[in-house]
């Protein structure tokens, strides 16, 4: 049975809410974002359909497919390939950051819980840790923890600004 | 986008790039960037739509202005000087380039830590502020203890204000200042020149707000 083309345009916002809180609920859940096969049979659509939805929704925010495949690479805050930014959630290590930005809006998926950061120094490679919970910083170490990025944010590519 | 144990470890990453320094800031400073709506935002059943509607584009713009580079066609001259004695800062009495007596009353309180409050009132409601140490102990002082104070010093404000610290052993000072963009700075920290101009047309006006609350 020959599959028609989805219009990207033509994809409602509604669906991509429903697709894009049913990603992060999965994520949020195991750790794993799911691949649109699966998402297919838990939304109750057709796997093309269900393909069109992910990629307009990657399209959207600052994640990405990894390169020429269907699967997700990152989906932020989070990542589906192992980062060296390793996120705890009271005191369960099952995700990883998108970048060390991103690992400080990990606590906003996770209300009311303790969201640790483990993370190496790329100079040196000593650890580094941040604990938080909800609008608290409860723990940062060590203190002169600085953040750092050398590619511009917010720049020409309007809807990636975080890449 | 990552993560390092200080500014100088930041600094002397091999693919550290100078022009994008003005995103070198304390974790604090990121924590509370990626507490903006466009992060929180992410729990919401509808957030396709909200991040493409208006109010994801005002997020957006909040945080690109957040981010945005300082303007590199103004520099740091008197007129950044006069933005500063605007600012809302108190004077200790007495104090002068020679007066040591804030640097005592700075090594007196210190060592206690800065409570919290004290620190967060800082960071909510001043908008400047400049903090010298001299590297050279007071005579009656212990230099370990000294060197000691100032570390705890820049440690303990760049934790609890977000706002970068410098020690600046060179120079002999160790300066504490930050969101100097609010106040009409636009010039570069890492330009010398300009920043020990700035400082010394200010130092008068300025030397410590926070020991004032201290006090």
């Amino acid at each position: 049975m020959a599959a028609e083309a989805i219009d990207p345009d033509q994809l409602a916002l509604t669906e991509l809410d429903a697709v894009y809180a049913a990603i992060m609920s999965e994520v949020v859940a195991t750790g794993v974002a799911p691949h649109y096969a699966e998402l297919a049979r838990s939304l109750d659509v057709e796997p093309l359909r269900a393909k069109a939805l992910v990629t307009r929704i990657i399209e959207l925010t600052p994640g990405w497919l990894h390169p020429g495949t269907d699967y997700i690479a990152s989906f932020p805050p989070f990542n589906n390939q192992p980062t060296q930014y390793r996120v705890s959630v009271d005191g369960e290590q099952r995700w990883f950051a998108q970048c060390g930005f991103e690992a400080l809006a990990c606590r906003w998926l996770f209300p009311g819980r303790n969201v640790t950061v483990d993370a190496a120094c790329l100079l040196g490679g000593e650890p580094l840790r941040i604990e938080m919970r909800d609008e608290d910083i409860t723990m940062i170490d060590p203190p002169t923890m600085v953040g750092y990025t050398r590619s511009p944010v917010g720049g020409d590519a309007a809807n990636r600004p975080f890449r | 986008m990552n993560l390092f144990r200080s500014e100088e470890h930041a600094r002397d990453w091999e693919e550290f790039e100078p022009r994008m320094a003005h995103l070198l800031r304390p974790v604090e400073w990121w924590a509370d960037t990626f507490a903006t709506p466009m992060f929180r935002a992410r729990a919401r059943a509808d957030f396709i739509s909200w991040a493409t509607g208006p109010e994801g584009a005002a997020a957006f713009e909040e945080l690109r202005q957040r981010m945005a580079p300082p303007r590199p066609d103004v520099r740091a001259t008197a007129a950044a000087a006069a933005a500063l004695s605007k600012v809302d800062l108190s004077v200790i009495d007495g104090s002068s380039a020679e007066d040591r007596s804030v640097e005592m009353q700075l090594l007196r309180l210190w060592p206690a830590a800065v409570p919290v409050e004290t620190a967060r009132h800082w960071r909510n409601a001043a908008r400047g502020m400049i903090v010298a140490i001299p590297a050279d102990p007071l005579p009656e002082v212990d230099a370990q203890a000294w060197i000691e104070t100032r570390r705890s010093a820049v440690r303990d404000v760049q934790a609890a204000t977000g706002w970068l610290a410098r020690a600046d052993v060179g120079a002999g000072d160790v300066r504490l200042t930050h969101r100097l963009a609010q106040m009409g700075w636009q010039g570069d920290v890492a330009d010398q020149p300009a920043w020990t101009a700035m400082e010394q047309s200010a130092r008068a006006v300025l030397k410590c707000r926070s020991l004032a609350e201290l006090a």
